[in-house]
């Protein structure tokens, strides 16, 4: 087990109250895996990932006991000096702007040759010579003349490519990529993913990739993680997931999706009301007061994950109705007799018609 | 694809909306970039016409020069059988109310120190008669129309931007040109900074206001299943050029353009087989495209004749053009697989 979280609680003090952005997040992720974590803004993906990494601002708090366990070694609020040694080392990081990631005022090649000469003692020359090495890898043509560049010599694709390589440079054991391509073009898009795919395999190294694009993530990852509010809503084989989710926030964001193979001009499924408030999360299952298969339990309950746990594919939901499920069908058609569900929500057909934010 | 061409232009009487050959240049340095070199397009009565591509392609650059923001270096902008190009001033203020555009940064584009309604009613306020209101009903319109977009008016009229969501917000722009009842709105990228909820929840409303209010869309956007799913009928863009114009479901399953394809192939999460004839590489330069068809240098087909001759538009089928000197002649229908979530 190459990395193993559990029970991660990370908060920022604010002037509002402590806003808990990760609650109880556990994940596990083996040698050569690859692990997709989805959400929408403020569900907690880069904040947990952060977490993680030991890359949080002075306002955040880890609760003491939660866990992040790097090839058996706690890495949860680790001593500076030795987090030094894992960055880069161990752990590598992918942002999503290349531009405000890179150093604007040193050449590529300071910037590719620093991380190997700290970490792995390398010499200048033989820094120097990883660097080409490194960059012809991620296919960037004459990297012996865009080493000398700057970084706003280079087109986006291209320095992403770079801080790909610069994540590479100590060859890490787990890379994390943080919404590596959302800056990019489709088409770059595609070849940065079809890059990280192969250095992934060819390296056995460990992958995260956060994406908001549930479709990035679909086609590129063994397992894939969904978080709302902070908290771990689904998690299972990527292809299970998406053929057969089971938690109402992931089949309705599925649903929210324009997808190429259907008409023109349908109607998307929309998520009605605001995402809860992290500095006082609601009762129950976060979801709940935006689901159309609430009940009363859910507004009372917080739902463990269960589901076909520790079954063969090991597909984990926190829902006490999943969707596809005798409970979740009866608790659906149960709503929509009634016109609205337990939280509330208004199930008729004139509130489906009607474009829903409702104001907080 | 550096297509140029007009082939694709219709001659019906519901033609709201015709640019033909639009230019539009911008100087850098002692250079000149060349932003849209030669883009026609029209749009019918209710249609939404998609207009896709990536950065760079002069997609915003197009639907800007149709707003005469700025004018076109060149070419000709046709509203309601009027000549954009030509106006002036006071003139040109005036025509221009019926032609409204939307962003894709909503809150940067609303004034932060004003309340929901004062931004809504600006509009109506500097054209009261062009609009038919009077001072005493611009307060009833915007209500109406900020109860259209979804917004309660007593909750959010007196709200100012930062109190809001970046969904409420793009409601709020959506609700201010729709105010000035105009014939043809632009939505540039609306829905790429939002969320996929709240996209969705923004398409959905686009639909229903292009049906009560009889509006033309012309709809800007990278994405090409967002494009696909509000359009009447798609553009595909390149560097400046026109590549392909087809009805949604042609261009998605028989693409004839060898960037339309690509394009297709390069959206994430579909089954698509492994392509060998991938050609890597990234836009070239606007300031000194490629010779001949512009598309060349990233070509799988390319030939002698792409950087001698530029492709013209032609029909390769109904309603279907492109402009490629090796279109697919009989493409492969692209696999359907219907997406199997459980409706719910």
């Amino acid at each position: 087990m190459l990395l193993d979280v559990s029970d991660l609680r990370t908060a920022f003090r604010t002037r509002a109250g402590l806003v808990r952005a990760v609650d109880g997040v556990s994940l596990r992720l083996d040698r050569g895996q690859t692990l997709g974590i989805v959400g929408e803004s403020g569900s907690g993906k880069s904040v947990l990932v952060r977490s993680i990494m030991n890359l949080l601002p002075r306002s955040a708090v880890v609760a003491p006991d939660s866990r992040v366990l790097l090839d058996g070694e706690q890495a949860a609020m680790m001593a500076p000096e030795r987090r030094r040694h894992l960055w880069g080392r161990e752990v590598a990081m992918v942002f999503q702007n290349p531009m405000t990631s890179l150093n604007p005022v040193r050449r590529i090649a300071v910037q590719l040759t620093d991380p190997p000469r700290y970490h792995l003692g390398l010499s200048r020359k033989a820094a120097r010579g990883r660097a080409t090495e490194l960059l012809d890898l991620v296919g960037i043509p004459d990297p012996a003349r865009r080493l000398r560049q700057y970084p706003h010599e280079l087109s986006g694709g291209m320095r992403q490519r770079v801080m790909i390589a610069i994540a590479l440079s100590c060859g890490p054991k787990l890379l994390i990529a943080d919404e590596p391509t959302t800056a990019l073009d489709v088409t770059v898009q595609h070849d940065i993913l079809d890059l990280l795919g192969r250095l992934q395999h060819e390296r056995d190294m460990a992958m995260i990739l956060i994406s908001h694009d549930l479709a990035v993530v679909a086609g590129r990852t063994d397992r894939t993680l969904v978080m709302y509010a902070g908290r771990v809503v689904e998690s299972g084989p990527t292809a299970t997931l998406f053929a057969a989710p089971r938690h109402p926030y992931t089949a309705a964001l599925l649903r929210a999706t324009p997808v190429l193979e259907e008409p023109s001009h349908g109607r998307l499924e929309v998520i009605a009301g605001p995402a809860p408030d992290l500095v006082r999360p609601p009762d129950g299952c976060r979801f709940a007061p935006r689901c159309r298969y609430a009940q009363t339990r859910c507004l009372a309950e917080d739902p463990p994950t269960g589901g076909d746990d520790h079954g063969a594919d090991d597909h984990g939901y926190a829902c006490f109705f999943p969707v596809g499920t005798a409970e979740g069908e009866r608790a659906l058609a149960a709503n929509l007799s009634a016109g609205r569900t337990a939280a509330g929500l208004d199930l008729t057909a004139a509130a489906a018609g009607r474009s829903m934010e409702e104001v907080s | 694809m550096a297509g140029t061409g007009k082939v694709h232009l219709r001659d019906a009487d519901d033609v709201v909306l015709r640019a033909e050959d639009i230019v539009v240049d911008f100087p850098a340095g002692r250079r000149r970039v060349h932003a849209v070199s030669g883009i026609s397009l029209d749009a019918r009565v209710r249609e939404t016409v998609g207009l896709v591509g990536e950065s760079g392609c002069g997609k915003s650059s197009t639907g800007r020069a149709i707003l005469q923001l700025p004018r076109p270096t060149s070419g000709s902008v046709v509203l309601d059988g009027q000549e954009l190009t030509r106006l002036r001033g006071e003139r040109l203020r005036r025509t221009r109310t019926r032609l409204q555009m939307i962003f894709q940064d909503p809150v940067s584009s609303l004034n932060p120190s004003r309340s929901v309604r004062e931004l809504v009613a600006e509009g109506l306020l500097i054209w009261p008669s062009v609009k038919g209101a009077t001072t005493a009903t611009v307060g009833q319109r915007v209500d109406e129309v900020l109860d259209a977009v979804g917004l309660d008016p007593r909750m959010v009229g007196d709200r100012r931007p930062h109190q809001l969501s970046g969904g409420q917000c793009q409601r709020v722009c959506i609700a201010r040109a729709l105010v000035l009842a105009p014939a043809v709105l632009v939505c540039d990228e609306p829905v790429s900074a939002l969320d996929v909820s709240v996209q969705a929840q923004i398409l959905n409303l686009l639909e229903d206001m292009k049906q009560r209010y009889g509006l033309t869309l012309l709809f800007i956007a990278h994405d090409l299943a967002v494009v696909k799913h509000v359009s009447d009928r798609v553009m595909v863009m390149y560097l400046g050029k026109m590549c392909e114009v087809a009805a949604p479901d042609a261009l998605y399953s028989r693409p004839a353009h060898p960037y339309t394809r690509m394009l297709l192939d390069s959206i994430p999460g579909r089954a698509t087989p492994q392509r060998t004839d991938r050609v890597g590489g990234e836009l070239p330069s606007p300031l000194s495209p490629p010779s001949g068809c512009r598309f060349r240098t990233r070509c799988p087909k390319a030939a002698q004749v792409c950087a001698e001759a530029e492709p013209v538009l032609r029909a390769v089928g109904t309603d279907h053009f492109v402009a490629c000197h090796f279109p697919d002649a009989n493409p492969i229908p692209r696999q359907v697989v219907p997406r199997q979530v459980e409706a719910g």
